[in-house]
Order: structure tokens, then sequence, then C-alpha cells
């Protein structure tokens, strides 16, 4: 999913890669996440990208670094939970898109394959992301 | 340098056990064949075999030491240059000199001869010999770099060394102790003359022939001038011009060939195409 | 703790191979060193290890001039991968040795990765295979548990997986001591997932630093142009990384709008932006004469 996104710096791949998982709850809370250094042998990322992404991660409280034993997890509250899944969600379409249109999908295509998903009646919840 | 000597005799202990027990074999050599002869005398060299045997083995593997690059990983290592060369004196020359000398003097207390004085007398001589050959062998280790340098270097210059040494020894025969402690003096500074040398040795120089640039010069000199200088002594009685020309020839081919080495001039040689 | 390195000079058999050598490595970095073969990469990690008297400079430890301080010789392990006289041992005799030369020696962290990785106690070095004797040298430089371990071309000749084992050790133990390492390659994008910076040795001494930056402006195009010759500008503004004919895969390390504008015009036939990756940014961020000087050693092997 991630190569499909272009323009956009690794560390910010990594950043969302990571964001996803803790939303989708594949990383619970005060799990403990791979030192930069092996983040970077396991992804074929360079340490100073790693390094870059865990930062920025740690600003939106994400995640927290615990000197001398290694970065975890946050323990969130719910609120920075919907808004990360939110945004996730946002970068999905994002690459959705830009995938089709290299397809040459058409818009209309596009939302009507969204509105078939979604089923009869709820058709509004699209417009909000 | 506690640290050197735990840390060589480690390394070490292997081949120094393999020369302590070349040195009894030959000891016990000696022994027997002074014993089946019926010469009791001569069982008094049983030591100065066993110190032999050991001072053999002990430049052996010396010359081991340095084509295993043992001696390029001690540079690296928590001694010191001079520490390495000291520590290799002590159990390399020291050790074996005095242990060969107990062994003696043991062995003359068991024997007693009637003249208790000149065995004792002859086995310091000989030990002090070791100590010098040793001094010698240890500045052109130390300034020397391939091993069959090392060794042909030695062997020429223990050669040159006979006349003149010779020669003093006769001079001063008479008063024995002025020739045991001039040699000892004389190998004693010559060990700490290659001691301060030893401390400016690079891992680099190890193909080089004098691995000190400074070097380089006297030792072609030094071989031109004692070659040169055996001619003419041993053809004292017959100088004159032709024999001081003609005398010239080998001085220079030897060090012509020493210069080769030392300085590794590049012959270009090329082909018309 | 740092290991300052100060215009460190030294000739070869009257040749010049270092001219006033200067960087510093700190605590807990993997810094690459990289260098065409012969450019003294050898010499310099000789030098700093004490095997090597250098003509001019210094090299400090903490205030102390560590070559002249010998009780700091545990600190900094180093031997050549290939030639050196611990291949005439077993492993089990080299433990014995390292044991009393290096003070922190980890006896049992040693024991255990000999056996991890099914190494042959008994056996010499020497008779390793060149995998084996690397992964070997490796478990050594770190169960010394020296501050500083110099690893010259440790990859150098290895088969993929066997250099995904030695960079996880190198990155466990570099991740659990704060071990400094100094690691040599010919092969610049070899160090991309392991260093934290780059230095360049060229022309005898180290000619520039590089960090990888991951920018927003790294952008990889695939482009195919009209006229006869590559547009100059290309060659200027961006690293070219493969070219076939007129199709080209440039990277450019700093994408501006006026390159945007360019790429617009009627020189190319078609324009495709590429997602880039860690190995892209990488090369990126060296310049441009480091990249092409890597295309031609890679065209080499």
């Amino acid at each position: 999913m991630a190569q499909i996104q272009r323009n956009q710096p690794l560390y910010e791949k990594l950043m969302w890669r990571i964001k996803s998982q803790v939303a989708s709850g594949a990383l619970s809370a005060g799990e403990k996440l791979p030192s930069v250094r092996e983040m970077a042998l396991i992804e074929g990322l360079n340490p100073n990208t790693v390094a870059k992404a865990y930062k920025g991660l740690e600003t939106q409280n994400v995640i927290e670094t615990v000197a001398g034993k290694g970065t975890f997890i946050r323990l969130n509250d719910d609120n920075i939970v919907d808004e990360r899944l939110i945004e996730t969600i946002h970068q999905q379409i994002r690459e959705v898109v830009i995938e089709a249109k290299r397809a040459s999908i058409s818009s209309q295509q596009l939302h009507d394959w969204i509105d078939f998903a979604y089923g009869p009646g709820e058709k509004d919840g699209e417009e909000k992301l | 340098m506690k640290q050197a000597l735990t840390l060589y005799t480690r390394i070490k202990r292997k081949q120094m056990f393999l020369a302590l027990i070349l040195g009894i074999l030959l000891m016990l050599l000696q022994l027997g064949s002074s014993f089946w002869q019926d010469k009791l005398p001569e069982s008094i060299y049983s030591g100065v075999a066993l110190t032999a045997g050991w001072l053999l083995l002990g430049f052996v593997s010396l010359l081991n030491d340095q084509s295993r690059r043992l001696d390029t990983w001690l540079y690296t290592q928590r001694i010191s240059r001079g520490q390495l060369f000291l520590t290799r004196v002590l159990l390399l020359v020291v050790v074996p000199i005095i242990i060969g000398l107990m062994v003696n003097v043991a062995v003359v207390l068991c024997v007693h001869p009637m003249d208790l004085w000149k065995p004792l007398e002859n086995i310091i001589e000989v030990c002090i010999g070791f100590y010098f050959f040793a001094s010698i062998s240890a500045l052109i280790y130390t300034v020397i770099g391939p091993s069959w340098m090392k060794v042909a270097g030695i062997i020429f210059t223990l050669f040159m060394a006979v006349t003149p040494m010779t020669y003093i020894e006769s001079k001063l025969n008479n008063i024995w102790w002025l020739d045991f402690t001039s040699t000892f003096i004389l190998a004693t500074v010559l060990f700490a003359f290659s001691y301060s040398l030893s401390k400016k040795i690079s891992a680099d120089t190890v193909d080089e022939a004098v691995r000190i640039k400074a070097f380089r010069w006297p030792v072609v000199l030094f071989v031109f001038l004692s070659s040169y200088l055996m001619i003419l002594s041993n053809n004292f009685s017959t100088l004159n011009i032709k024999v001081v020309i003609g005398s010239l020839i080998i001085p220079l081919i030897a060090s012509g060939i020493t210069f080769t080495f030392v300085f590794k001039p590049t012959f270009k040689i090329t082909w018309d195409r | 703790m740092t290991l300052v390195i100060e215009n460190i000079s030294k000739k070869i058999q009257d040749k010049q191979v270092l001219k006033n050598v200067s960087f510093e490595l700190n605590k807990g970095e993997i810094v690459g060193l990289i260098g065409r073969n012969g450019a003294g990469k050898t010499t310099l990690f000789g030098t700093i290890s004490g095997e090597l008297i250098p003509d001019f400079g210094r090299i400090g430890l903490d205030n102390f001039d560590y070559l002249k301080t010998t009780k700091l010789h545990d600190q900094l392990f180093y031997v050549n991968m290939t030639e050196n006289w611990l291949t005439y041992y077993s492993p089990l005799k080299i433990k014995d040795i390292l044991k009393i030369a290096y003070r922190n020696f980890d006896e049992e962290w040693y024991d255990s990765e000999i056996k991890r990785f099914g190494l042959n106690n008994n056996k010499r070095i020497r008779t390793y295979s060149k995998g084996m004797r690397a992964l070997f040298m490796i478990i050594a430089s770190f169960a010394s548990r020296a501050q500083y371990v110099l690893l010259d071309e440790p990859l150098d000749g290895l088969d993929v997986l066997i250099r995904d084992q030695v960079k996880q050790l190198i990155v466990t133990q570099v991740t659990n001591q704060q071990t400094t390492v100094l690691i040599a390659s010919h092969n610049l994008v070899e160090l991309n997932t392991l260093v934290d910076r780059i230095l360049l040795i060229k022309n005898k001494t180290i000619d520039r630093t590089f960090t990888v930056e991951d920018n927003k402006n790294v952008k990889k195009y695939q482009l195919a142009f009209i006229g006869e010759e590559l547009p100059e500008f290309l060659r200027d503004s961006g690293t070219i990384i493969a070219q076939t004919g007129h199709v080209v895969t440039i990277v450019f390390n700093d994408f501006t709008e006026d390159i945007g504008i360019k790429l617009a015009g009627q020189e190319f036939k078609f324009v495709e932006e590429l997602p880039t990756s860690s190995e892209d940014v990488f090369r990126a961020s060296f310049a441009e004469e480091a990249a092409i000087w890597q295309q031609e050693l890679e065209a080499q092997v």
C-alpha cells in the first residue's frame, strides 16, 4: 500500500504505517516498538529516516520514548484514537485515488463503488472525509 | 608491564614450553655423552646446551610472530612497543640464560671437579657470549624488516664481528673480569638502543629492509666498511696499493646489493613496441 | 565519550596515503567510511588502532592522547578482517587470550554466539569459510566490549544471508551496548540501513561527511528526452540512476518549481514520477560525483 503514495517522504510513510497499525489494533497501547536501528534494518530504511518518523510520532503523542527502556505505543484516550482513525482512512483514500488515476478510473466510478460498499441509506457518510 | 608479561606468556605458553623441552633434551644429550665418553668435566656444559636450545627456538618463534602478524596485533594492545620489547628480552634471553646458568652451577657442584673456578669462569664466559649474541640479534630483529634479511643480517654481523672480537679478547684475556664486564656493558647498551628504536617501529614497514629511515645509509655503510676492514685485516701482512684496491671489490658488491634492497630503486625496463 | 582524529597524515613507502584526516566518533554511533579500494581506509584503521605510527597528527580519547595512553587500548577493537594472527587459533584458544587482552571481555556472550551460529570451537579460524570467518571476527570484536569497534569491509564477499546476519549482529550490539562502530566499505548502498552518517575518503583525506536527509524535496522521475543529448540541467540538478537510450531514471535531491517547469517543457516525450525508495534518498544525499563514482565501481564489479 505504501508504495502507491508518491511525493511523500519515507519517514511520513513509516509514520502512517505505524499509525494505521495502532488504529487497526495491530499495535496496542504499551507495546514496545523495535529500536530505531532495528526498525531501519527491518524496513530497509536509513536510521535517520526512522529516527525522524519516531520523533514525529512522539510529538503527535502516538508513541513515547522511555530513556534506557525503549519506545512504546502510548497509553491513549479514545479521542486520539478517533482522530488517528480518521486520518488513516483519509490517507488510504488518497492512495486509492492516485492508483485509480493511474488505471484511468473515473471519479464517478470510484464514487459508485464507495456508495455500493456503504449499502443503501448511508450515502452521506463519505462527504465528511 | 605486568599486562605485557601476562599477555605475552599466555600467547607464547606453548612455544616456551617447547623451547624448554628442547633445551632439556639437549642438556640430557650433553650430560649423557659426557658420561658415556668418561669426560665428566664436559658435563658442565649441559646448562649451556639448554640455554642454546631455548634461545634458538625463541628466535624462530619471534620470526613466526612477525609472519603471523602477531607483532601487528600486539601494537594495538594494552601494552606499549617498549614493554613488548622488554618482555621479549626478559622471556627469550634473560630467563633462559639464568636457568642455564643455574643448571650449570648445580652440575658443577655435583661433579666436583678438582678446579672449581676454571669451569665456572668458562660458563660465565659462554653466558655472556650468549647475551652479547642476543643483543646483536635484538638490534637486527628490530631494525631489519623481512625475516630472511634478519637472519642474513645476523649471520653477516656475527661473521664480521669474529675478527675484531677475538683481537680485543686476546688483548684483554689476562684481565678476565674486564673482558666480561666490557662485553656485558656493550651488550646492555645495545639492548637499550634497540629498546629505544623499538618504540618507533610502525607495522607498515614490515616489508622494508631497513625499518627506520635514518638507518638506511648507515646500514649500507656498515656493510661496506665492515667487510672492507675484515678483508684488509686478513691481508695485513702483505699490505700494498694493489691489495688495498683489490680488496674493494667484494665490499662494493656486498654494499651494492644491500643498497638495492634498502632503497629499492625501481629500474625501468622498457621494450620497444 | 568521543574519539577525535586530528590531522592524521601518513606516508607509506615514501608515498602520501593520508593527509590531514580529521573526524570525530561519538558514543553509540555507526559511521560509514566509504572510499575506493586503495583510498587509504585500511591505513586509516591501522593508524587509529596503533598498528601504524602516524607521521603527523593526534588521536584523542576523552582528553587523553590515545596512541600514547596504552592503558586505554582495550577501549578499541580492530583486527584486519582477513589477515590477522587470530586466524591461526581456534575460538576456544582465542577466548583465553582475549580474556587477558580486554578487561571487559564478555565470555558468556562470546560462548553463546559461537554456539548460536554453529561455529566449531576447536577448529582454527583459518579453516573456516569466508562468511563464517567474518562472522567470527565480528563476534570477537563485540565480545571485547570495547567502546570503539572498527570493521574493515566486514560485508565484503559474503552471501546475502550471512550479510543480513552480520548487520543484525552489529545493530543489536550497538543498541544494547552503545558501542561506537566505524565501518568501512567500498559499496555505498550496502551501508544504507546501518549508518548514521558517512565519511567519504578521497584524495588522501576525508573529503566530505554525508547524512541522509529525508525531506519532501527528494523526487524520482522516469523520463524520455527527445533530442540527441541529455538536457544539461538534468545532470546539474539530479543524480542519474539509470539510462537506456533516451529513457532516464533520475533522482532530484532538491526538487524545485523551476525543475518542474523545465520537465513540463518540449524536450521530453514523457515524464513520470516514481516512488522514491530509501536507497534513492540515500544516493541522492551524496554529491553527484560520489554517485557517479559509485556507478563506476558497480560497473567494474
